[in-house]
């Protein structure tokens, strides 16, 4: 579970996240839906121990990220919106490096990979040094290495971008067998139709603060929308007054 | 019980640098795999015992010139002197004409040395005899200063015939006799070009590991990779000491290259030619090494700690460019001017290896106390950067800002 409490962050006078609480359950796959600068991207940096809140907290399994950052990532898969691989190794290189980092070794870190690089079509490409990966290639490596240890809590963002079809819905059925196995999963997403199709639950963020959450259908009734996207422009629109 | 406690320390103590070993192991793969780390290693640690081969070679062949057994000497109006010319032959000086323009074939190096003997009537007082030489060719050298010993041994030849004509001892014309007595070692051009080796060692030290503390700092946060990596549950300390390690192995590399290539060049320069000093040896250089390791240590933590503080690689290059001539302009000027063994430049980090190579190179034995002072004191500088470093990376500027 991954629980924030009233978290603020601000970079000199720039007010990135500005109160925020949320709470992603196990066995959920938990939105997090806002637009630009609504500061999604640092509130992960947060959860995953980059950076340190000015106020509030950020627990993970109820370890908390920045006194307990060490146990807290131990719970932890991340995927940023960098994918950020090294040119010189390949696929199956950078899922067992961070492997590795999280104290995984032998026979069962090599099966995990594996089971990772069949579940992803990364077969074609896994042995191939990532110089010339295209963005697709790139985020399978990266969500391969954010799972790789096989994590109770995982956030990802932006999990199908430059991804095609075929390979969006099998990320989309992997983080669905993911969640029916009882991972607590927080995605933060621009793609509204992956949003609609796997979040449990949503939390729509502004300005550095929650303004509207609940289930898709909860978010329906309270925006008087039928349609996802007006819903979401709605919320948001309701949440800005 | 202490059995259990032993085992518990060692495992504590093996799971501390377990993670150091899996970014060691991930750092030197994906290192070898660059060709800029390699040239870095491998080829730029050749191109300093190259120079200082090819240029002592050059140097003393172009000295040693010819014997003066086979000079031959282009000449005017030397039939004027008989006497100089059955000097010259007794001396196996082969003479010959002087081309039409004396002056124009000493200046394009046709002719090393051309010498040119006036017409005077006998008895008229001393001959004046003019050498023309060219000073800005050093291969002229030799040959000018056969013709020149040549002509004084003449000139004093022909005082005392004359003297002992007279019936005067010549002694009264040397009233002071001097005689010099050198206490060093021998002079010897080779010695100047091996006071050359401890400058370009420095700049080594701190140009092997350059690109992958570039890469692995500056270049870990510009292509985004730095923050999966720091997402892991890993101390810091760990992440950075595998890093350290990773570079210095590549710094040890090209320190190891750089010395090799050291023993072959001049080696291979100072064969056949005996007139030329024996260079350092193998265990000159090797003691040299062991003096090394700990300034390689620093050279790899300041480089860490520039890099990480540089908004991007570019700043990280431009800075790490300019950090391997801080410590060699002052080992040039340590190099030439010897301060000599004192305990304070023993503790002072990249002073005190220039000492202590002075020493070496110069044949004498170093202190003891001199390398535990360097070694003490360099060691403390490259932790205290290596602290440093850390505290870095724990700051969010280092980590997304630049």
């Amino acid at each position: 579970m991954i629980e924030i409490k009233d978290l603020h962050k601000s970079f000199g006078k720039v007010t990135a996240v500005d109160g925020l609480d949320l709470c992603a359950v196990d066995g959920e796959i938990t939105g997090l839906i806002g637009p630009n600068g609504a500061g999604k991207t640092t509130t992960f940096r947060i959860i995953a121990g980059l950076l340190k809140s000015d106020r509030g907290s950020a627990l993970v399994d109820g370890k908390d990220s920045a006194t307990d950052r060490i146990e807290a990532q131990r719970r932890l898969g991340v995927l940023p919106d960098v994918r950020g691989l090294y040119m010189r190794l390949t696929g199956r290189e950078h899922v067992r490096y961070h492997g590795r980092l999280h104290d995984a070794r032998g026979p069962e870190l090599e099966d995990r990979i594996d089971k990772l690089i069949a579940c992803l079509e990364m077969t074609d490409f896994a042995d191939r040094r990532a110089r010339g990966y295209s963005r697709g290639q790139e985020l399978k490596v990266a969500l391969a290495r954010a799972l790789v240890h096989a994590p109770h809590n995982l956030i990802l963002d932006e999990p199908t971008n430059g991804l095609d079809v075929v390979s969006s819905r099998a990320v989309r059925a992997l983080l669905g067998e993911m969640r029916d196995d009882g991972a607590c999963i927080l995605i933060a997403s621009h793609n509204l139709a992956e949003v609609s199709a796997l979040c449990d639950r949503l939390y729509i963020v502004a300005h550095g603060r929650i303004v509207v959450s609940g289930t898709p259908d909860e978010l329906r009734a309270h925006t008087q929308e039928q349609d996802f996207e007006d819903m979401i422009v709605t919320a948001l629109a309701k949440g800005a007054l | 019980m202490t059995e259990l406690a032993i085992k518990g320390f060692g495992h504590r103590l093996f799971n501390l640098f377990d993670m150091t070993w899996v970014v060691l192991v991930k750092e030197l793969r994906d290192h070898m795999r660059d060709h800029r780390s390699l040239m870095l290693a491998l080829i730029y640690p050749i191109l300093g015992p190259v120079l200082v081969g090819v240029l002592l070679n050059v140097t003393s062949t172009t000295i040693k010139g010819k014997p003066a057994g086979e000079l031959t000497l282009a000449a005017v109006g030397v039939d004027n002197t008989p006497g100089l010319k059955a000097y010259f032959k007794r001396h196996k000086v082969t003479l010959k004409a002087a081309p039409a323009d004396p002056e124009a074939a000493v200046r394009t190096g046709a002719e090393p040395v051309i010498l040119i003997v006036p017409r005077q009537a006998a008895g008229t007082g001393p001959v004046k005899v003019r050498l023309l030489i060219d000073l800005n060719r050093m291969a002229n050298g030799p040959a000018t200063q056969t013709v020149m010993r040549l002509l004084v041994g003449f000139s004093h030849e022909a005082t005392r015939r004359l003297l002992k004509a007279q019936d005067i001892n010549l002694s009264i014309l040397q009233p002071l006799l001097v005689e010099q007595v050198n206490v060093g070692r021998k002079p010897n051009i080779a010695r100047v070009f091996y006071k050359m080796i401890p400058p370009l060692i420095m700049f080594m030290v701190f140009l092997g590991g350059t690109y992958m503390a570039i890469d692995m700092t500056a270049g870990e946060r510009e292509r985004g990779s730095l923050e999966p990596l720091l997402s892991a549950p890993v101390p810091r300390w760990q992440l950075l000491f595998g890093k350290a390690i990773a570079a210095f192995v590549f710094t040890a590399i090209t320190l190891v290259v750089n010395y090799a290539a050291f023993v072959l060049m001049l080696h291979w320069a100072t064969t056949n030619n005996p007139s030329l000093a024996s260079p350092p040896g193998a265990l000159t250089f090797i003691t040299m090494y062991v003096i090394t390791l700990p300034l390689m240590a620093l050279a790899v933590t300041m480089q860490i700690a520039i890099a990480a503080v540089s908004r991007s690689m570019k700043e990280a290059q431009i800075y790490l460019g300019l950090l391997p001539v801080i410590p060699a302009l002052p080992g040039v000027a340590m190099a030439f001017s010897p301060p000599g063994a004192q305990a304070w430049i023993a503790s002072i980090p990249g002073f005190s290896q220039m000492m202590l190579f002075n020493e070496l190179l110069s044949g004498k034995d170093v202190q003891l106390l001199h390398v535990a002072l360097s070694y003490a004191t360099t060691g403390a500088a490259a932790f205290a950067f290596f602290w440093w470093s850390t505290r870095l990376f724990h700051r969010e500027k280092t980590l997304f800002l630049g």
